[in-house]
């Protein structure tokens, strides 16, 4: 608002994405809309896509400009894992409308047929983060990707090392500092950046953990798993002339998205699926992109994709290519670390990935990055953009 | 006269009987409206209805209290036949044999809480709010609340009332049993109607058994004990006497119609004390000045204020700013500072705003304050406040730059105590847009703001800025760019006084206890204390630079514990020491304070308080003497019941203070008493 109220006041839709909306607020959109100060008279929608519902923001509000529906629009995400609540399992709930309906003579005896195992709480957040169709946590999912591919734990961890480390120095160089605002909180704390950074974690402070979803067998550990955190980003999208109009200075141009689906239990495959179309539509080559922001969800589960890739057979019968892909180059991937170092604030992130890619290119000097993540649900979302 | 009271019967026989005073923004009760309202009355005794609901056709409120404009013009006698009038009125109405309803919205206060309490039932909107502020203008309830307050709350909640003359809001005044239901105005006439249907309440002199039983005179005697102790831990008698007689008055009679018959003789009498007189002087002096500066709806171009600078002062005014209603953004340099600003600004919030707690971040102070480290605030700002240390380089360095980024309309307000308006300007492509906004420590708590007119200060900024003071429930006295401006500049020879007499061997206990035996609301030491040594050592030696004479020489005692880091409250030791913001004093005993020497002390101390204000009327640095009484009472605590430093001097003579004045001069042989020039207009 603050930064640049000229365009926030012709901001005539705001879209926001968000994985487990408060009770309080089940349009996230709309009690942000209004609690930012945007005006009674700008409607506000929330979008819920799990992981990728912060860029299913960015691409409704696109596809808005695009129509001609809209010239500016305010797009975003957000998920406060945190706050997200502990609920009562279903014959609790049974049991205190029976108590609460019922006469007083029979009341003692609905009391009566209360179990203590009702009171054991629902954690809602541990529940969001399983799929109930295939019956698996999202750790593991990765745990089957990680079979499949033969992702060994060593590899899971190396790259969770680089995550920290990657993100350290742009912490450390100010790279951020126009990406993060200070937030101040109430009791007077200041946070001017995420703070699930371990810059002096190691491989034998990472190999000490222990499995986390599949003990004792498994390899997925909270070293190389994505951080559950509390996240916001916004983004103003507008059309060219609109942007011009309002003298404003855009970051980048929004070239193309697309969305795709496959086995929850293989989700993490997800960013194959949904960027290859884009490249294929576009006649480029992984290596012809300058970024690549592959959503940190697990560790394995991005080395997945890059095996995938690379995998002859996986890119002939899944993808419809006659050939492997290739490599993506560790050096355009993930350059400033992810959601494993950072947080994976779950509706924030598909946000904060296109933001980052845009003001990567900038930093860089580059052309062209796709953000990409991986949904749980099984599927997948790819954005291409650009730098001017 | 016909149109100032309507009736209009519904198809249930009830009268719904609107008040719309003639002429006046809100409701007051006067002569015209209580014979008005006899006509009234007289119809429903020869055809009565099948109830009545009072209520008023002004969207302010109700029935804001008696015209006190009136109750200075009228002579005694004259004051005794209206309240007398009115109240045997209000007897008629109660008498009347159907329901009767108050339906209430916005204040109901003074004579309209009491036209409300002749009603067997209120209904409230949600916004209403009750009391009886009589106290607090040095009087009583005149219109029968001393009797029916305590009659229908309770001996001790009725009371309380009366003598502290708190008001209540909707929901308060509920639990207290004044309001019967609190609804939202869609559901108000269904309300009131309902009410009706409840039919007549029986007359009660007592809420309960229990409490009839308990007013007796032995029992009434200990607890007019337990008042007068409460109230004297707050007021002194001799200089507000109005709560003390009526605890005697509730002594002596209890809850019964003999309290009603009391309450006219004491309020005639209140009415005639000094006091009283001064009391409502300075209210209506705050009044005019509100209207004066306060801008029709839609006139205020202030939305968004920007406050630079998050030290105690920027904070506090950011964080009242949104608690009242603007758009906030403060920022610093120091992200701890600013941190610090955010913890202070919420715990306000959660003070004074009753939801807070409850709602959390969706109540609009939360959404209203942004803690804006990057500054980018100034961009979208209407109002940018410069709470910056007083540093003149640094604050011309900061206005050259945000000036770049600014709206084209926004205004610049310092609230700077120390310098000049005059050189900072010259930082700024458009000087004119720079106006002085000096705020008092605590913000929260202290009503004035000086607006300070520089040089180029334009019109608009000026009428704006001081609309803005207004906006946040402040009173704006406008001042010129003088050092020191008003408050500072007569508090400055007050406190520095205070600290030479400390230097002298006075113990500081008996310093502050001669300024409150004055009527200070707290003595100069503590003052000191509060204000900051260092600040208030700062304001002097600029003072000093441009009036050395009357400021004289700064008492080394204060440079010294300035020097040693003891600055006050803030840092736990000034001239006291402090235990969680309270001071350690010593008990004085009698025989150190005997009245004479105590009234001498005073005077040493106010005297030259009341020459810089002399001062400030020849300099012109306001424009009458009615905006030095009002500065100093909202802004220094100036003793109210003497009506400000100029009523009091002009009560008290101005030739009798031009020779105390002198007499001092030659006793300590010190200039800085020497009686100024301006006394000579003041005498004509």
């Amino acid at each position: 608002m603050l930064r640049q109220p000229e365009a926030m006041a012709a901001v005539e839709e705001v879209i926001l994405g968000c994985g487990a909306p408060t009770s309080e607020a089940p349009n996230t959109a709309r009690v942000a809309a209004l609690r930012i100060g945007l005006g009674e008279d700008i409607p506000a929608f929330s979008v819920q896509r799990n992981c990728g519902s912060g860029m299913q923001s960015i691409d409704t509000g696109y596809k808005y400009i695009a129509d001609g529906r809209a010239d500016v629009i305010l797009a975003g995400g957000t998920d406060a894992l945190s706050h997200a609540p502990l609920e009562l399992k279903s014959e609790t709930a049974e049991w205190l409308a029976d108590l609460r309906s019922a006469k007083s003579p029979q009341r003692l005896k609905v009391a009566a047929e209360f179990r203590p195992r009702m009171a054991e709480p629902v954690v809602s957040l541990i529940r969001g983060l399983t799929d109930d169709v295939v019956d698996l946590g999202m750790g593991e999912t990765a745990e089957v990707l990680a079979h499949e591919w033969q992702i060994t734990r060593e590899a899971a961890d190396t790259y969770a090392l680089g995550s920290h480390n990657r993100l350290a120095r742009v912490q450390d160089e100010g790279w951020l500092e126009e990406e993060v605002v200070t937030l101040f909180s109430p009791d007077g704390k200041v946070y001017d950046r995420d703070d699930g950074v371990r810059p002096n974690t190691s491989m034998d402070k990472l190999a000490s953990l222990d499995a986390a979803f599949e003990p004792p067998h498994g390899q997925v550990t909270p070293g190389n798993s994505s951080q559950v955190t509390d996240g916001a980003a916004w983004l103003i999208l507008a059309s060219e002339e609109a942007a011009e109009k309002l003298g404003a200075e855009p970051l980048g141009v929004i070239e193309d998205s697309e969305w795709a689906a496959l086995d929850p239990k293989r989700m993490g495959l997800g960013p194959v699926l949904a960027s290859t179309p884009v490249l294929t539509r576009h006649g480029l080559s992984l290596d012809d992109l300058d970024l690549w922001e592959i959503n940190e969800a697990f560790a394995a589960q991005v080395l997945a994709c890059l095996a995938a890739w690379q995998d002859k057979a996986f890119c002939k019968d899944r993808l419809g290519l006659d050939s492997a892909l290739g490599a993506i180059k560790r050096d355009k991937l993930n350059i400033d670390g992810g959601a494993i170092s950072l947080g994976h604030p779950v509706g924030a992130s598909g946000t904060r990935i296109v933001l980052h890619a845009l003001n990567a290119l900038k930093r860089t000097g580059g052309k062209r990055a796709i953000a990409t993540e991986c949904i749980g649900g099984g599927q997948g979302g790819a954005m291409l953009v650009s730098s001017l | 006269m016909a149109d100032m009271w309507t009736i209009e019967r519904d198809d249930e026989g009830i009268a719904w009987v609107g008040l719309d005073a003639p002429g006046k923004s809100t409701n007051t009760l006067d002569r015209q409206v209580l014979d008005a309202f006899e006509t009234v009355i007289s119809g429903f005794e020869k055809n009565p209805p099948n109830g009545i609901v009072l209520y008023s056709k002004k969207e302010a409120g109700f029935i804001a209290g008696a015209d006190i404009e009136m109750l200075g013009e009228l002579e005694e006698e004259v004051l005794r036949g209206v309240l007398e009038d009115g109240k045997a009125l209000l007897d008629r109405f109660e008498a009347l044999p159907c329901a009767s309803v108050a339906m209430i919205h916005g204040h109901c206060l003074g004579g309209g809480l009491e036209v409300a309490l002749a009603c067997d039932r209120r209904v409230a909107r949600t916004d209403a709010e009750a009391g009886s502020p009589e106290v607090k203008l040095g009087l009583i309830p005149g219109l029968g609340a001393s009797y029916r307050l305590p009659a229908l709350l309770g001996a001790a909640e009725g009371m309380k009332l009366v003598l502290t003359g708190k008001t209540l809001d909707a929901e308060a005044a509920r639990s207290a049993g004044l309001f019967d239901e609190v609804v939202p105005e869609r559901h108000l006439r269904t309300a009131a109607r309902a009410a009706i249907r409840k039919g007549k309440r029986g007359k009660k002199a007592h809420k309960s058994f229990k409490e009839g039983a308990l007013d007796t005179r032995p029992a009434r005697a200990l607890t007019a004990r337990q008042m007068r102790k409460k109230t004297s831990e707050k007021l002194r008698e001799e200089h507000y006497p109005a709560p003390f007689r009526m605890i005697d008055a509730f002594e002596e009679y209890g809850v019964s119609r003999d309290l009603l018959e009391e309450e006219t003789d004491l309020f005639v009498d209140l009415a005639q004390t000094k006091t009283s007189r001064n009391l409502r002087r300075v209210f209506m002096l705050r009044e005019k000045m509100k209207h004066q500066a306060e801008l029709p709806p839609g006139k205020l171009e202030i939305g968004h204020v920007h406050v630079i600078g998050a030290g105690e002062m920027g904070a506090e005014i950011a964080a009242w700013a949104a608690l009242k209603g603007f758009e906030v953004s403060l920022t610093d340099i120091d992200r701890d500072v600013l941190a610090k600003a955010v913890q202070k600004a919420h715990r306000l919030f959660e003070t004074e705003d009753d939801e807070i707690k409850s709602r959390g971040d969706l109540r609009p102070p939360r959404n209203r304050f942004i803690a804006d480290l990057a500054g980018d605030g100034v961009k979208a700002a209407d109002l940018v406040i410069d709470a910056l240390p007083e540093k003149l380089e640094l604050k011309s360095d900061v206005f050259g730059e945000l000036e770049g980024r600014m709206k084209d309309t926004a205004l610049i307000a310092t609230n700077t105590s120390s310098l000049r308006l005059k050189d900072m300007a010259g930082a700024l492509k458009k000087p004119g847009r720079l106006v002085g906004l000096h705020f008092f420590n605590p913000v929260r708590k202290m009503p004035l703001v000086e607006v300070v007119k520089a040089g180029r200060t334009t019109k608009r900024a000026m009428t704006q800025a001081a609309a803005f003071a207004v906006a946040i429930d402040k009173t704006a006295v406008a001042c010129a760019d003088s050092p020191g401006f008003i408050v500072n500049r007569a508090l400055t020879p007050y406190l520095l006084e205070a600290a030479r007499m400390l230097e002298e061997g006075y113990k500081p206990e008996l310093i502050d206890a001669a300024a409150e035996r004055f009527g200070m609301a707290q003595g100069p030491v503590e003052v000191a204390d509060h204000v900051g040594l260092d600040i208030a050592l700062d304001v002097a030696r600029h003072l000093k630079e441009a009036f050395p004479e009357q400021v004289g020489e700064i008492p080394q005692r204060i440079c010294d514990l300035v020097e040693e880091g003891h600055f006050g409250v803030k840092s736990g030791r000034g001239f006291y020491t402090y235990q969680d913001g309270e001071p350690e004093k010593d008990d004085l005993d009698d025989d150190e304070c005997d009245p004479e020497s105590l009234d001498a002390m005073a005077d040493r101390l106010i005297l030259p308080l009341l020459n810089a204000c002399a001062a400030l009327i020849r300099e012109e640095v306001v424009s009458d003497s009615d905006e030095i009484d009002a500065a100093l009472i909202f802004g220094a605590g100036f003793a109210p019941f003497r009506g400000g430093p100029i009523t009091y001097a002009r009560e008290r003579g101005v030739k009798t203070v031009v020779s105390s004045l002198k007499a001092l001069q030659k006793e300590h042989e010190a200039a800085r008493f020497k009686p100024d020039d301006g006394w000579k207009s003041l005498t004509a």
